[in-house]
Formats: C-alpha cells, sequence, structure tokens
C-alpha cells in the first residue's frame, strides 16, 4: 500500500526539465557524491589500445587521459551547479556494477561487449530505491574506434565520454539536437565537419540547466528563472509525456523537458533570463519514446500536433527575469500532425551542392547558406513566412524558398531557402520552425552556429 | 560537390555503430521476427555480477529462424534488492507487437540489433504487415552474415 501510494505521487508530480533517468517508480536518480566525484580509468584506455582481435580501440596518436578529463571539467565549469568531478586516477580495477567505484574501461570481454551491443559506450548505474546511485561504471565498446585526434572512422572519445558522465550524473537522452545528451553521434567521416563530430564535447544550455537543477549553487536560484505550465488538447484532456521547448530567439539558449505522463504538467527549471518562445512537440522524431528510460507508467501521446504557447499563428513570449517563475499553458491540437521535420541540411548559398545530417548540423557564420529541409508535409506549398528562425542574426532571405526535385531524399522533396547568417563571437543554437495552420514541425537546437568555417575532416575524395 | 548523405554513418549513444540500413538490420540479424511481447523476467547473469531482462516474444511471422517463441534480452533490471540501468538499452512492454531484428551477444543471449533500430514497433505511421514485406525482401537479397 506505501508504495501505490509513492508512486502515483510521484507520477502526478509535473515533470522535471530536460529529462532525468528514473527508477522504475519514477524517482529520479541523483549522486549522493555530486559534491566530489571519482573517476578510475582502467589502463586499458591508452593509446594505442587494441581488442582482442587485434583492431585499434584507441588511435596511437590519441591522449585518452586528457580528453576524459576535459570532459569530467565541461560538467564541473558551469558554476550554478555543485557537481564536480575530482581529477581522473588510473587503477587496475575493472567494471564491477557493486564495488562502488566509478570506473571507466575499455576491457574487451565477451560480458563487455553483450552489455555495450552496439552502441558507442554505456553507462551502467547501480542505485537504490530512493534513486541514489551507488555505482556508475562507463564500458567504451571494444568493438569500435575513438580517438582524440580526429582520425576517420573514429569517435571522438572526449565528446563521447561527456555524454556518459551525464548519464552518470543521472541525465536522461535530451530532445535537442545539439545537447550533448542528445541520443546519437557522428564518427569522424568525409563531409562530416571537426564541429558535427565533436559536437557533444560542448554542453548546451540544456545540459548546464539539468545539472544545475539536480544540483544546484547556492545561488541559483537568484541567478536563473522557471518555466512551468501543462500541455492539454483543446478539450482540455492533458498530453502526456510531450517534449517541451523554451528557445530564447534573440539568443539561441534552448532549454528543454519532458511533460508527466500522467498529467501533461512540466517543469523547465534553471533557465538562464530571458525571452522565450514555449512549445510541445510530440516523441515522434528525433527522440522516440524508445530513446527515453521512461518510468513505467502510460505511455506517451506522439501523435499530438506540435504547438508554441500562444498558438502556432501568433507564439507568445515569455520573459524570464532571474529569479522568475512564469507559468504557462499549451493548448494543441489533437489532430494527427501532417508535418514532419526528420532531415536538415546545407549547402553554398549558390545552390550548387548540398548535404545533410540526422542530428545537428553546424554551418559557419559571417556570411549565406542555404538551408535545406526534408519531412512530410514540406512541400512547395510553403511559404517563407510560415518558415521561422529561431536563432539570432539569422534572416531568411526573401524569393529564395524554392522546392528543389533534384535533392529528393526517402522519397522527399526538400525546401530550401538562403539565410544570411551574422558573424558569431562564440558557437550559437538555432532551430528551425515550419508553422502550417495548427500544424508544425520543429527542428530543436538542430543548427549550430559557429563563428569560423567549420573544417572538414578530410577532403572529399574528389 | 555534395555532401555525402550521411544518414547512413549516424551513430547512437543508445544504440549502434554505423546507423543500419534495412538491409544491413537484415544482414546483420540470425533471427528477425513479427510478435508480440508476451511477458517478462529477470535474471543474473552467469557471474552474478549483471542484470539482464529478458522478453518472452509469442512470434506471428517468422521471417528469419524458426521457433515458435523467442525471447530478446536487454541489460538492466531490478532483481534481489539491486536495481540496475543501463543507457541506452531497448526496452519492451507486454503486449506490444513489433518486428525485431536480434543477433546473438557473445554470452549467447539474443539482443536487439543495431540498439533501438532493430526494434520497430506498430505505431500510426506505419503498418507492421506492409512493412514485413518489405523486411521479407531485403532477407531474400541479404542472408545473414555474422557480425563481428
Amino acid at each position: 500500500m506505501h508504495w501505490i501510494v509513492l508512486t502515483a505521487l510521484l507520477c502526478g508530480a509535473p515533470a522535471s526539465a530536460y529529462v532525468r533517468l528514473v527508477t522504475k517508480t519514477g524517482v529520479p536518480l541523483f549522486r549522493p557524491d555530486a559534491a566530489g566525484i571519482q573517476f578510475l580509468v582502467n589502463p586499458s584506455v591508452q593509446p594505442g589500445a587494441a581488442n582482442a582481435q587485434g583492431e585499434v580501440m584507441i588511435t596511437p596518436g590519441s591522449d585518452p587521459m586528457s580528453a576524459l578529463a576535459a570532459a569530467a571539467l565541461s560538467w564541473n565549469a558551469v558554476d550554478t551547479s555543485l557537481a564536480r568531478f575530482l581529477p581522473l586516477q588510473t587503477a587496475s580495477l575493472s567494471n564491477n556494477p557493486s564495488d562502488g567505484n566509478h570506473v571507466i574501461t575499455i576491457e574487451d570481454t565477451p560480458e563487455n561487449r553483450s552489455v555495450v551491443g552496439s552502441l558507442v559506450a554505456v553507462t551502467v548505474l547501480q542505485y537504490n530505491l530512493n534513486g541514489a546511485e551507488m555505482d556508475t561504471d562507463i564500458i567504451i565498446n571494444p568493438g569500435a574506434a575513438f580517438s582524440t585526434d580526429h582520425s576517420q572512422g573514429t569517435y571522438d572519445l572526449q565528446a563521447v565520454i561527456t555524454h556518459e558522465l551525464g548519464h552518470a550524473l543521472g541525465a536522461n537522452h535530451s530532445g535537442l539536437i545539439s545537447a550533448t545528451m542528445f541520443p546519437s553521434t557522428f564518427p569522424f567521416a568525409p563531409f562530416v565537419s571537426v564541429a558535427e563530430a565533436t559536437m557533444q564535447a560542448t554542453l548546451s544550455a540544456d545540459d548546464a540547466a539539468f545539472v544545475t537543477e539536480v544540483y544546484p549553487s547556492p545561488d541559483a536560484d537568484t541567478r536563473l528563472g522557471n518555466i512551468a505550465g501543462t500541455v492539454a488538447l483543446t478539450n482540455g484532456v492533458p498530453v502526456a509525456g510531450a517534449l517541451v521547448a523554451a528557445v530564447d530567439p534573440s539568443t539561441g539558449v534552448s532549454v528543454g523537458g519532458l511533460a508527466s505522463l500522467t498529467d501533461g504538467s512540466f517543469r523547465i527549471a534553471r533557465v538562464p533570463p530571458g525571452n522565450y518562445l514555449v512549445y510541445a512537440h510530440p516523441l515522434d522524431g528525433p527522440v522516440f519514446p524508445f530513446n527515453l528510460a521512461l518510468a513505467a507508467t502510460a505511455p506517451p501521446n506522439t501523435t499530438f500536433r506540435s504547438t508554441f504557447f500562444g498558438g502556432n499563428d501568433s507564439p507568445l513570449t515569455v520573459t524570464i527575469g532571474a529569479g522568475d517563475n512564469a507559468q504557462v499553458g499549451i493548448v494543441v491540437d489533437s489532430a494527427p500532425t501532417a508535418l514532419s521535420l526528420p532531415f536538415l541540411g546545407f549547402g553554398p548559398a549558390d545552390g550548387n551542392g548540398w548535404g545533410y545530417l540526422t542530428g545537428a548540423s553546424a554551418v559557419a557564420s559571417g556570411g549565406p547558406v542555404d538551408l535545406y529541409l526534408w519531412g512530410a508535409g514540406i512541400d512547395s506549398h510553403i511559404t517563407a513566412g510560415q518558415i521561422r528562425l529561431l536563432g539570432p542574426g539569422i534572416t531568411l532571405r526573401p524569393g529564395t524558398v524554392t522546392s528543389v526535385p533534384d535533392a529528393a531524399v526517402a522519397g522527399m522533396t526538400p525546401l530550401r531557402f538562403t539565410v544570411d547568417i551574422a558573424a558569431m563571437p562564440s558557437r550559437t543554437i538555432a532551430s528551425i520552425a515550419v508553422i502550417d495552420g495548427t500544424d508544425a514541425a520543429i527542428y530543436s537546437g538542430g543548427l549550430v552556429l559557429l563563428p569560423v568555417v567549420p573544417p572538414m575532416s578530410r577532403a572529399s575524395p574528389e | 560537390m555534395i555532401r555525402l548523405l550521411l544518414f547512413a554513418a549516424i551513430t547512437f549513444f543508445g544504440a549502434v555503430a554505423p546507423r543500419y540500413t534495412l538491409e544491413e538490420l537484415a544482414a546483420h540479424s540470425e533471427f528477425i521476427v513479427h510478435g508480440r511481447i508476451a511477458a517478462s523476467r529477470v535474471a543474473w547473469d552467469a557471474r552474478h555480477k549483471y542484470i539482464w531482462t529478458h522478453y518472452d516474444v509469442a512470434v506471428i511471422e517468422s521471417i528469419r529462424g524458426g521457433p515458435a517463441a523467442i525471447a530478446v534480452s536487454e541489460p538492466g533490471g531490478s532483481l534481489d534488492g539491486v536495481n540496475q540501468q543501463f543507457s541506452g538499452a531497448v526496452s519492451y512492454s507486454a503486449g506490444e507487437e513489433v518486428v525485431l531484428f536480434l543477433y546473438r551477444t557473445p554470452i549467447g543471449y539474443l539482443r536487439t540489433t543495431g540498439g533501438l533500430q532493430g526494434k520497430v514497433s506498430a505505431g500510426p505511421r506505419l503498418d507492421l504487415w506492409r512493412f514485413t514485406a518489405r523486411v521479407r525482401e531485403a532477407v531474400a537479397a541479404h542472408p545473414y552474415r555474422e557480425a563481428r
């Protein structure tokens, strides 16, 4: 009886911002040792490490310890959070979920290969019923190849470990495409820029908000604000498990969350002061319900229409000051969405060449670029006025929206348009929304504006 | 210059090495079944180190491999007062209708091929019966080859 009551209370509570790992009963995971987290590095993590087949796991030119340290430091640098990783130590310990040691390893054993499967790496969390993490081991896939020197066909070790350390802190996957906790990454490959292959090595505002919410510094409440509310259909029925995001178009700051699986309530906590557009969209890609280790309650609603607070025709801006708490109610159309936006591409502004990623695309700021959008319902009937660029210094050049049949992908003909991007002093995030009446498709945080031209990891074979 | 189509290069932390096409999924899967999740159970592995959740699948149609019932295993679960969670493990629910692509792990369990990609669920945008027809074509053209 005790457990039934507890479960009901937890499931009825507003879901936290970002997405947190939870126990089966919905209790968020957390680290009791957050103020001083000691990870140990197994000696298998070394330059030139090879697996049982003699294949290189870590390239000889890599500096894995520096990469791991940099990954930890990126989380330590969030000054509104108290979570701190201690300097890494090496130790001849293997992953063992019951020894209370937090180990990073790439040892090639049948057991490790079995639990890692075809993932790049996994974080194994052992925790108690209160959600307290007692043991967190990170197992890097011995069947894959990693580097810190951007070698072709390898994964960036720093980006991978930054992501896994997020899991060790209790973070689930994020629905914001450029976030460290977004569930996918790319190996270094022809036509993948270094910026794209290392995307998750840099924490986003979403990741910083997560670690601040779970492990806040004493002054976090006075420096940041909170947005809370509900997602409901027009008939008042709550929308369970909507992805909710707050985006400040003037800065590109994007923070997301997941609405409650039972009552549609949400809370996006610890957002920097700013002027936010808030929207809800379904878990129908690029993040799906199976990407999230959700509590075993009701399944999320994945068929409603993406909708901005205030309506898609005239979204309302939510102004957040330090210490503010805003309440918003997002009302969404229950009709099934006819729009999707799975792919974003870009190319030179002369229309000569293009490519696309199913993750975040990084483009140089300080000039024009052509953007390409592929998706259901995104065709020649979409006009410039229906495309919203949610980021600073990025404007759609009038008269450039056109359909490009020659660039069809998966049966979808893309829309192409030219955008002019002001020079950015630092890496800046933008989102793209296509509005069609009460329907919308949003590529959340999927465009990264770089201060310099992104170098390709290798020139074209041409 | 045309950038490569990188759909084939994406990788999931919660999933795979190279993202598989349907043909690659077929080629890397020892068993492919259309079925319904009947039940689940948790158990320790042979060394009593990791907890695995084994999902029994009532097979509606075997597309590759012949058993009428099969179990797909994913790491994680709660047993004997111990709770383990693995980032990126695929979860299943009782009653869920799925098409599963399965490969054999080094310790003998069948896991979902390509992480999340090897589980295809029925949904408003996907008719599994039509999808299985495409899978059968892929299976015919791409025999199973054991992954390294």
